[in-house]
């Protein structure tokens, strides 16, 4: 008995050692686009609002641009200030290249996101990046036809009545208008510029 | 022991004992030191044909589960598939007639999504540092096993 105890306490800490090192887990590797694709890609949902540059802003009128489609409001003290943070960020990577994305950030929160608010907001984080806002109705049924969704909650902030619960990845259309990708919120800046240089540089 | 006797026999107790601390560990053995592996990296979720018909004739069958466990390497991609003939609100997006979702996840991580298919408004989709250690690996399984049994 003595000696079977011995042999098993000899043994299992040789065992523990082979199971673990004679596994090796592959590593996570992604040809293609490292955030979500959709395939095969379809048309990115149409809308016109009011832009945060004083005129109508339509999706259609950045044809040739790669777009990036984000779903929030000014107001947002969790995701929306981390995503526009990654995106700043991202975006000063690209360099140039940035020329050809624009940002459409589309508010959630028309009580409260005028044009201008939406102006300001955005400038401190890039000059470039545009707001859209609109009559609830239609901003309701741009967040549908993405697929997104908003709800308003209470807000831990007892400054603030209410907070807005809502989706939180952003979409990628291409250059040719096509819905691409969906980045899930949190994705690290590396992903998201090779994700936007993939799509920069695709013919089809 | 007196010279020239008979051994003792092993008491019955200690020997069902033996047998009952073998029944229970050569498991827990197994799922400590067995690798974890999947068929696929892939986890698939599909809107199958028809749904939407069923949808309005009253079957709400619930399509994807409030959480989804994948492990980093080995178990990693998410994809959501509308099999159906009209456009269908899937997890965080609309997916067209035949159109997939294919999202991979490359490091450990919590990921919330909203969702309007669940009464929480919520899917989590949790991704998980391979189980290399037998400890890491019991507790996987364990915690796996767990999920299966609760009701979601």
């Amino acid at each position: 008995m003595k000696k079977t105890l011995l042999a098993a306490a000899l043994l299992l800490p040789l065992l523990t050692l082979v199971s673990h090192f004679a596994f090796k887990p592959p590593v996570a590797t992604e040809k293609g686009f490292r955030s979500g694709t959709f395939e095969p890609p379809h048309e990115a949902p149409a809308f016109t609002l009011d832009g945060s540059g004083g005129k109508k802003l339509s999706l259609h009128d950045y044809l040739g641009k790669v777009v990036i489609v984000e779903f929030g409001y000014t107001y947002c003290e969790d995701v929306c200030p981390v995503t526009l943070s990654h995106l700043t960020a991202a975006f000063k990577s690209l360099g140039n290249a940035a020329s050809d994305v624009q940002l459409i950030y589309i508010t959630v929160d028309p009580a409260r996101d005028n044009p201008e608010r939406l102006r300001e907001h955005l400038t401190a984080f890039n000059p470039g990046f545009l707001g859209a806002t609109g009559a609830p109705e239609d901003l309701q049924s741009v967040l549908k036809s993405y697929g997104a969704v908003a709800r308003q909650v209470h807000s831990r902030n007892p400054a603030l009545p209410y907070a807005m619960d809502h989706s939180s990845s952003l979409y990628l259309v291409d250059r040719q208008g096509r819905l691409r990708g969906l980045v899930p919120f949190n994705t690290p800046v590396d992903d998201i510029v090779h994700d936007l240089r993939l799509l920069l540089t695709a013919t089809v | 022991m007196i010279p020239g006797a008979a051994p003792a026999p092993a008491r019955p107790h200690r020997r069902l004992a033996v047998i009952v601390a073998g029944l229970f560990l050569t498991p827990v053995l197994i799922a400590s030191l067995w690798p974890v592996t999947f068929d696929s990296r892939e986890e698939l979720f599909e809107i199958p044909k028809g749904t939407f018909a069923r949808h309005m004739a009253g079957d709400h069958h619930d399509l994807l589960p409030s959480e989804i466990d994948l492990v980093v390497g080995i178990h990693n991609v998410l994809t959501l598939k509308n099999s159906d003939d009209v456009p269908q609100t899937f997890g965080p997006t609309l997916l067209m007639p035949g159109q997939s979702l294919r999202i991979p996840f490359t490091r450990a991580s919590e990921n919330n999504f909203n969702c309007t298919a669940h009464a929480n408004g919520q899917l989590l989709v949790l991704v998980e540092d391979t189980p290399t250690w037998p400890w890491e690996r019991l507790s996987w399984r364990l915690r796996r096993l767990l999920r299966s049994l609760s009701p979601s």
